[in-house]
């Protein structure tokens, strides 16, 4: 109900009617994955180096129509963050602009369910560009792989503490570890996470 | 740009590793994940398929029906025969969750006609599938007679009569039933059997009153067979007990029926059949060349099908055994036979020996023996010759009845075996360990089974004598590293590991060294094993790893022998790991995982750290 209503100040607030199919109720059986690589972990202040992105179909994965961008920063990279992503200042060379980008991927993403690992904090990244573009924020169904994990697994053994942690969750599924953590790697395994949890 | 994750996963699997960065790049791509459900069909036979699958993680079955052709693990891909011929021949299916990276069927097609190496690698993998699956079916005739269980056969019905029953009265339900034999049922509850012959032999030709009780003509001692047990296990019986019936049981241990030598017979058509016949039928030494030689192939066309190697070498001892009896019965002087015993030892006496391996022989001659010396050693001379001639190599350790150090009469052996245990050196360990693993060819086999029961005996007068034979089983290290990875040679044998060394001898030694204590009298290791088990030495859980491992390295052992026979190398004990696919490195870990148990276990038992 509040949802509903939620949802409906939103729409009203949308200021580009070529963006109104994000609103339409949605019909098919994808599903996209998403995460972002940020130069630090406050969306007030800090900002998106990178969005990976993988649309799954059933239980398929279509990496091979991937969604991978990176982004010109506006702040200088924190060397913190750097030593995480691995991702220098240089090798942002052939990065967009976070305007074209934020396009690309609302085409990418349409009005699919989004699935991800804290997914709220990503979102969050993304509403941060979005208020400001478009003044809404994503209105896609949203799906928490840990929520779904936690409760399946609490389900199994009540009131034990749930090791939430990514890869303590790709281990306990016995999911195999892609590679250095980056946004496509991390949306692509996050998307694993995912088939498995629903096929259980 | 690509996922690096793809591009470095496509380039480590071969053949695509030989691949140009920008065509590896295009490959990687295209590729879609997809995760599957256990018992998911990925491809359906009869149908195409649309992509090339490469497992990430998980386990693929290719099967015909039921037969399993072939097992998929991680960095393994299925099926390019299938998309070139664009018609699966088998089911493909997910034994287990997998995830899989899939590559489309037009890519793969357009990337391997665009570079010859792939081209020419994916053809000629398809024709040798194809070559190979050709030899197997000529093979097949032999083969499943040999995977063939007892119930398979054709069994005749087992009546059973009370041995209080006139002979008259059997013979009339024999002929009303259409029976060729009847079990009786003794007062003891033992069984025995009746056939026509005891009737021809036992009746009439003594002119016996067809009113007595059917029990006096009654033939006891009867041997029994599982159901379940291969038909080939149950030709070896009748050869051995020299019998042509044996009585079927099910598990319960109720009789299920009768399987005689004629229903054997009409199973055929079998090279090893054929074989032992012929060994059977020689009577030269030349006419016993010919099935000599056909060991080999026997191996190659049983482990091509996938029969259990423990049973090839079983057969392959028997066949093995049935050779050197029949040499020794041609050439042996008169009376030799009756007062002494020709036994072969080591690998071959344990009747573990898969390809042909050296001569370990001795002949232990009754006290009394009445044959000329010099007669026997001129026998000695010319029966190792003969072996050699049918390619049976000299043993280099000189363990050979031609050697007078292994023709002794009893009293020396007797003598000599005591003094091995009381010096208890190298040398002294190992000649014991070769002479306890004895199996009696030919000749008298109790004055083997007298030896073996002085040796039990007096083990137990040297109380540190168990220990001391026991620690050989350590000497050396299982090649299993810290981190669980492979420890392989740096030298001569780069990247490969001793298999016998590491695996087959501490398992071998150890099982030997607690059979000696514990008075078990088969040779053979796995016989050894459920030995120990039923004495509960060990439990049921070691002793089930024990044989599973134990028969994972033999299995070993044979493939990389039989491959570098095919190359022309000199065959040996060392494999390398970097040739087995993830599955089988996988199972090797785990068995030497069980060795090192293993060792823990013997390191207890016999307090070994004082020692």
């Amino acid at each position: 109900m509040f949802e509903a209503l939620k949802r409906y100040r939103n729409r009203k607030k949308l200021t580009d009617e070529r963006y109104s199919y994000l609103f339409e109720p949605y019909e098919g059986d994808e599903y996209v994955c998403f995460d972002c690589e940020t130069t630090g972990l406050n969306p007030k202040v800090d900002d998106i180096i990178s969005i990976g992105a993988v649309r799954i179909k059933g239980n398929r994965i279509l990496s091979s129509q991937k969604f991978e961008r990176f982004i010109k920063p506006r702040t200088r990279l924190q060397a913190e963050s750097i030593k995480i992503h691995h991702i220098r200042e240089c090798d942002l060379e052939d990065a967009k602009e976070m305007d074209t980008v934020l396009e690309e991927f609302l085409e990418f993403i349409g009005n699919r369910p989004l699935v991800g690992y804290y997914l709220e904090f990503d979102v969050a990244m993304i509403n941060k560009y979005l208020r400001y573009k478009l003044g809404i924020t994503l209105p896609n169904r949203q799906i928490e792989v840990s929520a779904i994990y936690h409760d399946q697994k609490i389900g199994l053994i009540p009131q034990s503490n749930v090791d939430l942690r990514f890869d303590s969750i790709m281990k306990d599924l016995r999911l195999p570890i892609m590679g250095k953590h980056d946004a496509i790697n991390d949306a692509l395994m996050t998307a694993m996470i995912f088939l498995k949890l629903k096929n259980r | 740009m690509s996922l690096l994750e793809q591009h470095s996963f496509i380039k480590g699997i071969i053949p695509f590793d030989s691949l140009k960065k920008s065509v590896i790049e295009r490959i990687a791509q295209a590729l879609d994940i997809e995760y599957f459900k256990k018992d998911e069909l990925l491809i359906e036979r009869d149908k195409e398929a649309q992509y090339l699958y490469f497992i990430i993680k998980g386990a693929v079955l290719e099967k015909n029906g039921d037969e399993v052709v072939s097992l998929y693990a991680d960095n393994e891909f299925f099926d390019p025969i299938t998309l070139v011929e664009k018609r699966a021949k088998h089911d493909f299916i997910c034994s287990n969750e997998t995830i899989c990276y899939l590559l489309p069927k037009d890519i793969f097609l357009q990337v391997m006609y665009e570079n010859r190496e792939l081209e020419s690698y994916f053809f000629q993998s398809i024709a040798q599938k194809l070559g190979a699956n050709i030899n197997r079916n000529s093979n097949s005739e032999l083969v499943n007679f040999m995977v063939a269980r007892v119930k398979d056969a054709y069994l005749e019905e087992a009546a059973i009569v009370h041995e209080q029953k006139s002979i008259y009265e059997c013979v009339a339900m024999m002929k009303e039933q259409k029976l060729g034999a009847l079990l009786v049922r003794c007062e003891d509850d033992e069984y025995a059997i009746v056939t026509d012959t005891d009737f021809r032999e036992k009746v009439i030709l003594q002119r016996l009153d067809f009113d007595t009780a059917i029990g006096q003509i009654a033939t006891r001692g009867l041997r029994y067979v599982n159901e379940n047990e291969f038909l080939f296990n149950a030709q070896l019986q009748m050869t051995k007990y020299g019998i042509k019936r044996l009585i079927v049981k099910d598990k319960s241990g109720e009789i299920k029926g009768i399987l005689s030598q004629i229903s054997l017979v009409s199973f055929f058509a079998s090279h090893t059949y054929a074989l032992s016949n012929e060994i059977e039928r020689a009577r030269t030494i030349a006419e016993l060349q010919k099935p000599g030689k056909n060991f080999v192939r026997i191996v190659k066309a049983l482990y091509a099908k996938g029969v259990k190697v423990r049973y090839i070498s079983k057969l392959l001892s028997e066949l093995n055994k049935k050779l050197f009896q029949k040499v020794f019965d041609l050439i042996a002087p008169k009376g030799l036979g009756e007062s002494s015993c020709l036994v072969v030892m080591g690998s071959e006496g344990r009747g573990e020996q898969i390809m042909r391996t050296d001569q370990d022989n001795a002949l232990i001659i009754a006290d009394d023996c009445p044959v000329e010396m010099r007669l026997i050693e001129a026998f000695t001379q010319r029966f190792t010759r003969i072996l050699l001639d049918f390619g049976y190599p000299e043993c280099p350790g000189n363990i050979m009845l031609s050697n007078p150090y292994w023709r002794k009469n009893v009293k020396t052996y007797k003598h000599e075996l005591q003094e091995y245990m009381d010096r208890g050196d190298e040398q002294s360990m190992m000649y014991l360990a070769i002479f306890f693993d004895a199996t009696a060819v030919a000749g008298k086999e109790e004055l083997l089974i007298e030896l073996k029961r002085h040796t039990f005996k007096t083990a137990k007068t040297f109380p540190q004598f168990y220990s001391r034979f026991a620690k050989v089983a350590l000497s050396f290290e299982t090649p299993l590293g810290f981190f669980n990875d492979f420890i392989v040679d740096k030298n001569e044998h780069k990247n490969e590991l001793d298999i016998k060394k590491g695996g087959i001898f501490p398992i071998v030694h150890g099982i030997r060294s607690l059979s000696l204590e514990y008075g078990i009298s088969p040779t053979n290791s796995v016989d050894r094993i459920k030995e120990l088990n039923n004495k509960t030495i060990i439990d049921k859980e070691m002793a089930g790893e024990l044989i599973e491992a134990f028969n994972f390295f033999l299995t070993m052992r044979l493939k990389s022998r039989l491959e570098k026979m095919e190359q022309g190398i000199d065959t040996d004990n060392y494999i390398n790991p970097g040739n087995l696919s993830k599955l089988e490195k996988d199972m090797l870990k785990d068995s030497f995982k069980v060795v090192n148990g293993f060792k823990k276990f013997l390191n207890y038992h016999y307090k070994l750290n004082y020692v």
